[in-house]
């Protein structure tokens, strides 16, 4: 199957355009590395692939049964109850009771029942065209604005506008409480943060992360137990005797289980269009701003992980384009995988290994830029919010709340002449005016909180027509003065 | 702990107001360095009082005072406490310092507002304009309390702002005659 694949690749490949700059010659070898990883995968999947297949054809009809059977038996406490949010009992607990043989029937409906609900809870795939026009309709909040904070990332601002997605985009169902892989990311940090709170990125993740920087192309067949021992016991697992070769697999099987891929559902037809490579990027800027916050956040982790096992390709070998299109397949999980395969149905999939492949290499190259929300989108935002901040500031004025009574008359000298005034609650100095000229940027600013001992800081733009904007130190802030004369300054982390 | 105390620095242009609050607060200010305009600056400050409390402070570091330039009036009002300072190589800053003085006793209305003097750059001993015992006799006829002190030696200003701390925050009863106590020392300074 192998072979079928890189050959036909190889005689396809001359009619492309390559969409890397990598000389044909390596490219061909390099394809082969795909392929193999999506043999992988596949061998990986044939066990579950049968029976997925007659189980799809499961309708709701067997829930309902299985429900049904089980309230009869006096084991509804076992249902996942949709309404509550408490955790199902362990069935093993109410089980205990039991005689075997009777234990076994009632695990079996069970296995069932559980089963199809998450066939159930699985989205459907959207159309492509539907992503954007659903987005126009809904009416987000003005200056919802997020950031994104990770340590490392420090030279990306990322205001991130929080989208309201429906219910569908990211959905909450956890099967079992304890398991990994095939969890979805929202639970999974629901789950995490009862420990570490504030995580963003399951720690799962993280952990993988720091042990397989050295080499990404693992061996999949000794994760297998890792894998279910994983699922088992999570909490307790000892992360220091897993190999690196196994931690990759690990992560790329985490990353192909999720029950919503990383790139959603509903996203990931669309990030799979074909596009100018100029436009692409920014495509890709716009996506990402579309996917529910855990995933873009987990995604950005991933992308910085990736570009540092490339940072090191002098030592492991994995270029760009080699990591690429190892990670391809396991994120752009590829789906009617028939067994007819007509030359034109191999061809698609030939371009689409490469466009995948070529994607992730994108992904991971610009992903300082990916993170920065596109300067159009951001004036659309100001503009939408002063419209709304108008309405509400002439309501007040006509219930005589009135404006801030302290020193109008400082205030308005302060805005004619370009003077700021900055808040640093967390420091001794917690406010400062600052005369803005054409020079002025943001470091300029913090450095003059800066202490010997005081962590980096960074200054917010914070309300106004905005949110909450994080500031790159370079920035210069008579612009945004003008762009947001009402907003307030901020230092901190 | 409660509201805290507001106390505003305030003085001619260079005397080092900001130099002796970020010395006093930070420990790391540099005499002689470049000097950086002030616009106005709030730092918090946490001071242990002599009588054990611990009190918050919160700084107004205000624009230093150019010729023909009125001191802001608005804060003569929300003030529980007064900085002046002069540098002892300048007469003009201490005339300027005389004249706010006067200014604040004006505005104060019935407030009891704390007002303590200091008389920077001790270390420009050889530059030194205004006269030690000059100083002290106007601070007694004022009924204020004045030191020399120096950012270059931090020691100095710590008497002067626990003195201050506890003035502002002192119980009611024991302060009906504010400034009583003042008169008996001329100098709390380490002057030379």
């Amino acid at each position: 199957m192998l072979s079928s694949h890189s050959a036909t690749f190889v005689s396809t490949s001359s009619s492309h355009p390559p969409p890397h700059p990598v000389t044909s010659d390596s490219r061909k070898v390099t394809m082969e590395t795909y392929w193999r990883e999506v043999q992988s995968i596949e061998e990986e999947q044939e066990g579950e692939e049968e029976e997925e297949e007659e189980e799809e054809s499961k309708s709701l009809d067997e829930v309902e049964l299985e429900e049904a059977w089980l309230t009869e038996a006096g084991l509804s406490s076992l249902l996942v109850d949709s309404a509550s949010t408490e955790a199902p009992p362990v069935a093993e607990a109410v089980l205990s009771t039991l005689t075997r043989q009777q234990a076994a029937t009632v695990k079996k409906r069970l296995d069932n029942y559980n089963e199809t609900l998450r066939k159930r809870n699985r989205q459907p795939i959207r159309d492509v065209r539907d992503v954007f026009t659903e987005v126009g309709h809904k009416e987000h909040p003005p200056g919802v604005f997020n950031q994104t904070r990770e340590p490392e990332g420090e030279s990306s601002v990322s205001p991130v506008p929080q989208w309201r997605f429906s219910t569908s985009d990211c959905s909450v169902f956890c099967p079992s409480d304890s398991g990994v892989f095939g969890v979805s990311l929202n639970s999974l940090l629901d789950n995490d943060r009862k420990t570490f709170p504030g995580v963003k990125v399951p720690v799962f993740f993280q952990k993988v992360k720091n042990l397989s920087v050295g080499n990404l192309q693992g061996l999949m067949a000794a994760s297998l137990t890792l894998h279910q021992e994983l699922d088992r016991c999570w909490s307790i697992f000892d992360w220091s005797e897993v190999r690196p070769v196994d931690a990759s697999g690990l992560l790329k099987l985490f990353i192909r289980e999720l029950p919503t891929p990383l790139l959603t559902n509903a996203h990931l037809s669309t990030f799979c269009q074909p596009a100018l490579p100029v436009h692409q990027v920014q495509a890709l800027q716009l996506l990402l701003l579309l996917l529910p916050e855990a995933h873009r956040n987990t995604l950005k982790a991933l992308l910085v992980f990736l570009g540092k096992v490339v940072s090191h390709q002098d030592h492991n070998r994995m270029s760009l384009w080699n990591v690429s299109m190892v990670m391809a397949p396991n994120i752009f999980t590829r789906r009617n995988r028939g067994n007819k395969r007509s030359i034109s149905k191999q061809r698609g999939e030939m371009e689409e290994a490469v466009g995948g492949a070529h994607l992730i290499g994108l992904m991971i190259r610009h992903q300082d830029l990916l993170w920065t929300v596109p300067k159009f989108l951001l004036s659309q935002v100001r503009q939408m919010n002063q419209a709304s901040n108008h309405r509400q500031f002439n309501l007040r004025d006509r219930l005589d709340l009135g404006g801030r009574p302290d020193r109008p008359d400082q205030e308005n000298q302060e805005r004619s002449s370009c003077v700021i005034r900055v808040h640093a609650p967390l420091h001794a100095k917690v406010s400062m005016a600052i005369q803005l000229d054409e020079q002025t940027t943001a470091k300029d600013v913090t450095s003059r909180f800066e202490s010997r001992s005081s962590p980096a800081q960074h200054l917010y733009e914070v309300g106004g027509n905005i949110y909450e904007r994080r500031l790159q130190p370079d920035c210069c802030l008579l612009d945004v003065y003008r762009e947001n004369p009402g907003c307030d300054w901020l230092i901190k982390p | 702990m409660g509201k805290s105390c507001k106390v505003v620095v305030c003085g001619q242009a260079g005397v080092g107001k900001t130099a002796v609050l970020e010395q006093l607060l930070y420990a790391n200010h540099v005499a002689g360095s470049e000097p950086m305009e002030t616009l106005e600056d709030i730092y918090i400050g946490s001071i242990e009082t002599d009588r054990g409390t611990r009190e918050q402070v919160r700084f107004y570091d205000t624009r230093g005072l150019r010729d023909g330039m009125e001191f802001p009036r608005h804060y003569y009002s929300f003030a529980d406490g007064f900085v002046l300072v002069y540098s002892i190589d300048s007469k003009e800053s201490f005339k300027r310092m005389e004249m706010l003085k006067k200014d604040i006793d004006r505005h104060r209305d019935k407030k009891e507002v704390t007002i303590i003097v200091l008389g920077n750059k001790l270390d420009k001993q050889e530059e030194r304009r205004i006269n030690a015992n000059y100083a002290q006799d106007w601070a007694k006829n004022e009924k204020v309390r004045l030191w020399e002190v120096s950012v270059v030696d931090r020691r100095t200003l710590i008497e002067p702002f626990v003195h201050l701390a506890s003035k502002m925050t002192q119980p009611q009863s024991k302060s009906t005659f504010p400034l009583s106590r003042n008169k008996n020392k001329g100098s709390g300074s380490t002057d030379s």
